[in-house]
């Protein structure tokens, strides 16, 4: 009897826990529809970057500015100034005040990096699918996204994206890199409004 | 029966052998050609020579220019994005721009690479190090992935990129580039030259397929130009063009022969030294050049259809008298008609040119054996019965001939011709030899200027018997160009120290590298303060030990790399001496042409227009000089064959009063003469004179008709021919055409006009 009983509380404890958790169950894109930014916006950014040149990271600050869908402006202020805007298959940076066009057809690692950050902050979950397979863990309040990508090739570039956020909003991405080198993006809240 | 059927065979062979044999030779050998700098004079200075080397092979001539149209901005700049992707993959091309920068780290060139420490200038110095690590930071921080990682590893300086910047032929400023009426432009480079017609119609084809494939709506419009897409469109339009402009001529000719005939047997007899000439003129063309240039076929059949003349001559006189004793009574004139058209073509051959020498050997060799055929052949093809027995046996009489029809309108040409002249009355443009039409010509000028490519016109040359001597020169302009640049007199240029910098030079870079030991050391200090590793830069060492041991670079270092071609275009040998060439951006032409006189070493500024202008003018003249003297042969000649003074002068009075109205005619039409145009009159000079010979014979009344007929056949036949040649799109046929028909029906006008026969009376 008594074992009964114990089974019956664990057998309850294990359901009531399957439970919760399925009330709990996190979506991709739920998550990413309430952390949703809506062009046109603007955040402002730490960043955090380290590859195997450097013997400690560099560190830089500016603002994300999404303009209209599908545009990602990133604009570094300190400790230099550059910008980076993100157009669907091209980049421009402006460096030193000369704007340079690059088309990112041939490098498809970094065309899927850039675009999956504009997918994150848009909460378009389903194109982020498409290159990643992804992995939800926390709660509403407080989840993790671990993005692994699907392709071989991509992963020999970009082993692994980590998503961190809250209720409202992103609060930070990092991205690993194949050869050792990272990159950790913090999104400052609250958003400022431009 | 048996009897004449046999001489006739007996006559004939050598005739038939010799169709044989041409017909045969031609089958094995005939190889056409359809290089475009054929009809451009043989170069005889250095400048000359430099402008048809850059024409045949340079850099330029290997551009295909791809101009899209047909939709808005955004959808023409990603079509051409579109294009450039799919043309980028096809091994027909060096490379293909859009005005987007290239962007793939792998694709630079081993050798540049390689040679990166002796290609740039480079302080070692330790505060020169750190700022360069510095900006790597920045380079970095963007996280250009591993490739540019190991790259700035290798190289702090990132010197690859500049030189690969200094090298290329335009500047990418990060746009498309646009045209100024809105086409989207594409440069595409081809691995051929441009007078390999075959690879650049596939190079054509390419293009268009790759085109095909992303005009999926099929509203946008494809434009193709540069020297390799004119040599394709011009083959196609000359085999179009004189396909049917020849057929339809030919036709014309017919009709023409059998009304003034009404035999289907002279017509096609009278096609027979045509035929004959054609055969021998192009089997002489391919025994000297080889290669016949496919313009021969189209107009130089042309220019030999007047041997179409010589039948007539003889069928009309044959409808009076069998055509054996015919022949012999036109002979002297017909001999001295021929014998000055034959120093016209003469004069054609040696003009200086190697397509009007194949042109002037095609009719001159076509026209010996035309008239041959005719004196020695044809009277014996015609039918006895088709003489009519009845022989008028009246003494020949003079004609009248007066000297006011020709005088007026020489007087009359003068006086238009004199308006016209205060403009210039010659277009000495390389343009006006070209085959295609000015309105393609004019395309390609504006997708060129939609590149910003460096200009084509004006370019320093150097030379040197020594290629290091050479390299110093160019390395010791750098200073003066740049000074040039700053005071504005020009925006740029591409020289060949950016590639392949003297040995001297060379030595000196390397020199300034510093010893391992010490560079580690200053490396060390340099990023002492920054957030790099240690040993970051350990494999910029190991490049630096490996680039110090390198032998020079020479120009062999760049065989079968894609930067030989770029090489080519700035340095080359002509006859053991080597030449480079500077390319310049934006010249203010003048006040450079002035500069340079104070530079040392004194480089030469060519003008490509100015000097092919210059080559026109040269080989006008030489032209003129060839016609005055075949001119006083032909007076020479009439004087030898014992014709009156009066006759002579009548002659040379009508001629060249034909030769007056025509250029007054052609002047008013054309605006300008071109040296197609002086062929032209060349022609119309052989033509009239011709017309001129017969009008003035002294001949029975009878005779006379028989004249008049052929003459009007002749006339009729040549100015059908020349002017559905005159209708032509191609200028240089259009040229010819008009002139042609113009010229012949005025001479034969002003023949006619000026000499009548005083009816029934004899001298």
């Amino acid at each position: 009897m008594r074992l009964g009983q114990l089974k019956l509380t664990i057998l309850l404890a294990l359901l009531l826990l399957g439970v919760s958790k399925y009330a709990n169950a996190l979506e991709t894109e739920d998550i990413l529809a309430q952390t949703k930014v809506n062009p046109p916006d603007r955040v402002s950014f730490t960043e955090t970057r380290y590859n195997k040149l450097l013997k400690e990271p560099i560190v830089l600050s500016g603002y994300l500015e999404y303009s209209k869908a599908g545009q990602l402006l990133k604009v570094v202020e300190t400790p230099f100034k550059e910008s980076m805007l993100v157009d669907g298959d091209h980049v421009e940076i402006t460096r030193n005040g000369k704007a340079r066009r690059l088309s990112l057809k041939n490098r498809k690692p970094l065309l899927v990096m850039l675009q999956s950050m504009e997918s994150l902050l848009a909460g378009k979950s389903e194109s982020l699918e498409k290159s990643f397979s992804t992995e939800l863990t926390g709660t509403t309040g407080d989840w993790h996204l671990r993005l692994t990508p699907r392709s071989e090739r991509l992963a020999e570039y970009l082993s692994r994206l980590t998503v961190h956020g809250n209720q409202s909003s992103l609060t930070d991405i990092r991205f690993d890199l194949g050869n050792g080198e990272w990159q950790h993006l913090e999104i400052i809240q609250p958003p400022s409004v431009p | 029966m048996n009897g004449p059927e046999k001489s006739l065979f007996r006559v004939s062979l050598p005739w038939l052998l010799l169709i044989a044999c041409a017909a045969l030779f031609l089958a094995f050998r005939l190889q056409l050609s359809f290089d475009l700098s054929l009809f451009f004079p043989h170069s005889t200075n250095l400048a000359q020579k430099i402008l048809l080397k850059q024409m045949e092979s340079g850099p330029g001539s290997r551009f295909i220019i791809i101009g899209i149209r047909g939709s808005s901005r955004d959808r023409l700049a990603r079509a051409s994005d579109r294009l450039k992707a799919v043309l980028t993959d096809n091994p027909a091309f060096l490379q293909v721009q859009n005005g987007l920068p290239p962007d793939d780290l792998n694709s630079i060139p081993q050798v540049i690479s390689d040679y990166r420490f002796v290609l740039t200038d480079l302080d070692y110095g330790e505060a020169s190090l750190r700022h360069a690590a510095e900006n790597r930071i920045q380079d970095l921080s963007f996280g250009g992935g591993s490739q540019l990682v190991n790259l700035i590893s290798e190289d702090p300086f990132l010197s690859v990129l500049d030189i690969l910047e200094r090298l290329a032929p335009v500047e990418n400023l990060g746009n498309h580039w646009f045209s100024a009426d809105g086409q989207a432009v594409l440069l595409a480079e081809t691995r051929n030259i441009a007078m390999d017609i075959a690879a650049q119609t596939h190079a054509v084809n390419v293009i268009k397929t790759a085109f095909d494939s992303i005009n999926s709506t099929t509203s946008l419009t494809l434009e193709l130009t540069g020297v390799g897409a004119f040599g394709v469109e011009l083959q196609r339009t000359i085999r179009e063009e004189a396909t049917w402009r020849s057929f339809v001529a030919a036709l014309c000719l017919l009709l023409v022969l059998f009304v003034a005939y009404r035999s289907i047997r002279l017509v096609l007899i009278a096609g027979i030294p045509l035929a004959l000439g054609f055969l021998v003129g192009l089997s002489l063309v391919t025994l000297v050049f080889h290669q016949v240039h496919g313009i021969i076929l189209a107009f130089g059949f042309t220019l030999l259809g007047i041997a179409i003349d010589y039948p007539l001559h003889l069928f009309s006189h044959a409808r009076a008298e069998p055509a054996t004793s015919a022949v012999k009574r036109i002979w002297p004139t017909m001999r001295v008609g021929a014998l000055s058209t034959l120093m016209a073509y003469v004069a054609i051959l040696l003009a200086g040119s190697n397509g009007l020498a194949q042109l002037g050997l095609f009719t001159a060799g076509g026209l010996v054996a035309a008239i041959a055929a005719t004196r020695f052949w044809l009277p014996h093809l015609l039918r006895p019965s088709e003489a009519n027995v009845a022989i008028n046996r009246v003494a020949p009489t003079q004609p009248h001939l007066a000297m006011y029809p020709a005088a007026i309108a020489m007087f009359a040409s003068f006086l238009v011709t004199y308006q016209l002249f205060s403009q210039g009355l010659w277009e000495d443009s390389l343009s006006s030899l070209s085959p295609l039409p000015q309105e393609r010509l004019l395309q390609d000028n504006q997708l060129r200027t939609a590149l910003g490519a460096p200009d084509m016109r004006y370019q320093l040359v150097l030379y040197d018997k020594n290629l290091n001597s050479l390299l110093l020169k160019n390395e010791q302009l750098e200073d003066q160009l740049e000074e040039a640049v700053e005071d504005g007199i020009l925006k740029g240029w591409k020289s060949v120290s950016a590639l392949l910098p003297s040995t001297d030079l060379q030595q000196i870079r390397k020199e300034r590298i510093p010893q391992e030991e010490e560079l580690r050391a200053r490396l060390s200090a340099a990023i002492a303060t920054l957030p790099f590793n240690e040993n970051a830069f350990d494999p910029f060492l190991a490049e630096i030990r490996k680039a110090r041991d390198l032998g020079p670079l020479a120009p062999d270092n760049f065989k079968n790399t894609p930067l030989a071609t770029l090489l080519a275009a700035h340095l080359f040998q002509i006859d053991g001496i080597w030449i480079s060439l500077t390319f310049l951006v934006s010249p203010d032409s003048e006040a450079l042409n002035e500069r340079i006189q104070t530079w040392e070493p004194r480089p030469e500024l060519t003008d490509i227009r100015e000097s092919s202008d210059g080559l026109l003018r040269e080989f006008r003249s030489r032209a003129i000089r060839s016609i005055s003297v075949a001119a006083l042969l032909m007076v020479g000649l009439l004087f030898l064959d014992r014709h009156r003074p009066r006759r002579i002068l009548w002659l040379a009075l009508t001629v060249s009063a034909a030769l007056g109205a025509t250029i007054a005619v052609v002047t008013m039409l054309h605006a300008k003469l071109t040296i197609i145009h002086l062929i032209a009159l060349l022609l119309v000079f052989g033509l009239g004179l011709d017309y001129a010979l017969f009008f003035s014979r002294a001949e029975s009344n009878a005779e006379y008709k028989s004249t008049r007929h052929a003459l009007i056949a002749c006339m009729a036949s040549t100015v059908l021919a020349f002017g559905i040649l005159g209708g032509s799109s191609i200028p240089l046929l259009r040229n010819l055409g008009v002139t042609v028909a113009i010229g012949t029906a005025i001479s034969f006008l002003l023949a006619w006009v000026g000499s009548s026969k005083v009816a029934g009376k004899t001298n």
